[in-house]
């Protein structure tokens, strides 16, 4: 397989054409001298590198013609040769650099069409525009200029990439001040948890789509920054968050349980317009466990008008303990009811992201347990009292 | 591909990465046959429709038609093209 070479296509290479007749001698000078070379037709590649040492050999004995430097070095060097070219090169190096270092595109994200003219408006006021230079440009202070002056935006971030400025902004939906100075509150967090969705109502929010929480951390402030005017409100808003908790479900092999010994009635007494008339009463001392159910049962005529007769029964029901042994199968279809009523109760106004069950018998129980990752509100709020100047 | 080679004394058998002084491998390409001449001390003659070589075994003479030459440091020489005969021939050295 012939290796291509690589070398001679980086550094140059010149063609020597000889005449066909002397081709099997220079063929032979070449082996002779330990030149690789290969013939394509009359004419062969000869590196740079060997250039000198082949013209020795062939000087005064073959007649030859050497072509112009080929290869990328000689591209380059008859490029360079040319002065407007080489001076055209440098000239777009120089204009590619000075370009990349302006800004040539603002773009709004999160805003509805309304509202983005506005913000592009404030933007520009505040120094963000097609052909400033990025040098020049304080994201920090533009940034709180915008919150400043436009009171529908409660939070904007603004990122670079490359050429274009990409500008998030979080709509205030509703801006008003609780004058009563007990009521403030912060939205903060229930749980530790990452933060899927956040909509603010009133009130200043401290973290964005993706932050991780900690429980009891300020989700929504109900105190204003200064740079934005100070104040203080009631926050509200809504904050979705998604983290990840476990139920575990435990069954005892054994099981200590109440069967039905005897049933007996120990009173029985008639009532007749309100007098009682008691017939039977038999009470005597119990063992075990034992439960007394009163019924009264009111009689009428062909199922129609209520009699005013009814009778009145005491039943003695005796109930024993007794170890119930529970086999494999029993243990999972308890365990498998117990949990799926558990996850109902845990999951109730949640979303179900995922969800892993493990199980495992031992000699004494079988334990299941439930892992799994949802969404759900996150913020509640927490009342504060301003100090007022 | 055929295989002819000469064991010389001293060596190890295997001739992997060196050609003894004389060595010939054939093989076919898309333009016809690549041969392989080791231990070429000498091309004698080479033209389009020839080439005659010059090794320790003696002269070897190829025919043929559109036939390129290689020569390589180690006396190695390439003849490839549409190679219709191989010749070997008694030469003194």
């Amino acid at each position: 397989m012939r290796i291509p070479r690589i070398d001679m296509w980086a550094l140059g290479y010149r063609v020597f054409t000889f005449n066909p007749c002397d081709l099997g001698k220079i063929a032979d000078l070449f082996l002779k001298n330990g030149i690789n070379v290969r013939f394509f037709g009359s004419s062969v590649k000869i590196p740079r590198s060997e250039e000198e040492r082949v013209i020795s050999l062939l000087s005064g004995k073959f007649q030859y013609e050497v072509s112009e430097v080929r290869g990328a070095l000689g591209w380059l060097s008859r490029f360079l040769k040319r002065r407007g070219a080489l001076f055209a090169l440098v000239i777009f190096g120089v204009l590619f650099i000075f370009s990349s270092s302006l800004v040539w595109d603002v773009r709004i994200e999160g805003i509805e069409p309304a509202l983005e003219k506005e913000i592009e408006a404030r933007l520009y006021e505040a120094g963000l525009k097609e052909g400033r230079l990025w040098a020049r440009i304080d994201k920090n202070e533009i940034e709180n200029r915008v919150l400043q002056s436009c009171d529908k935006v409660s939070w904007l971030n603004i990122n670079r990439r490359g050429t274009v400025a990409y500008v998030n902004a979080v709509v205030r939906l509703d801006f008003e001040e609780n004058e009563n100075p007990v009521g403030y509150a912060n939205i903060v967090a229930e749980r530790d948890c990452i933060i899927e969705e956040i909509r603010v109502v009133r009130g200043y929010p401290l973290v964005k789509v993706g932050d991780t929480v900690k429980k009891g951390q300020i989700l929504i402030s109900g105190a204003y920054p200064s740079e934005i005017g100070g104040g203080f409100c009631y926050a509200e808003g809504t904050v979705i968050g998604s983290y990840s908790d476990s139920c575990r479900v435990d069954i005892t092999r054994s099981d200590r349980v109440k069967r039905l010994k005897k049933k007996k009635t120990v009173a029985f007494s008639v009532k007749i317009f309100g007098f009682s008339l008691k017939l039977y009463k038999n009470y005597r001392n119990l063992d075990g466990e034992c439960v007394i159910i009163e019924n009264e049962e009111v009689h009428s005529i062909l199922g129609g008008k209520e009699l005013p007769i009814s009778t009145f029964t005491e039943t003695l029901v005796i109930y024993e303990l007794s170890t119930l042994e529970r086999t494999d199968a029993e243990l999972v279809s308890l365990a498998r009811e117990e949990m799926q009523n558990l996850l109902l109760k845990d999951l109730k106004n949640k979303t179900l992201l995922k969800l892993r069950t493990e199980a495992e018998f031992s000699d004494e129980s079988y334990i299941m347990t439930s892992y799994y990752t949802c969404t759900s509100s996150v913020g509640k709020a927490l009342e504060f009292e301003a100090e007022r100047k | 591909m055929i295989k002819l080679f000469k064991r010389i004394k001293g060596l190890a058998d295997s001739l992997s990465g060196q050609f003894s002084d004389f060595h010939i491998e054939i093989d076919k390409n898309k333009s016809g046959l690549t041969v392989l001449v080791g231990g070429a001390f000498s091309v004698k003659e080479y033209q389009d429709t020839s080439c005659v070589l010059k090794t320790a075994m003696g002269e070897v003479k190829m025919l043929g038609k559109g036939l390129d030459i290689a020569v390589y440091e180690n006396k190695t020489v390439e003849i490839s093209g549409r190679v219709e005969e191989v010749c070997f021939a008694y030469s003194k050295n």
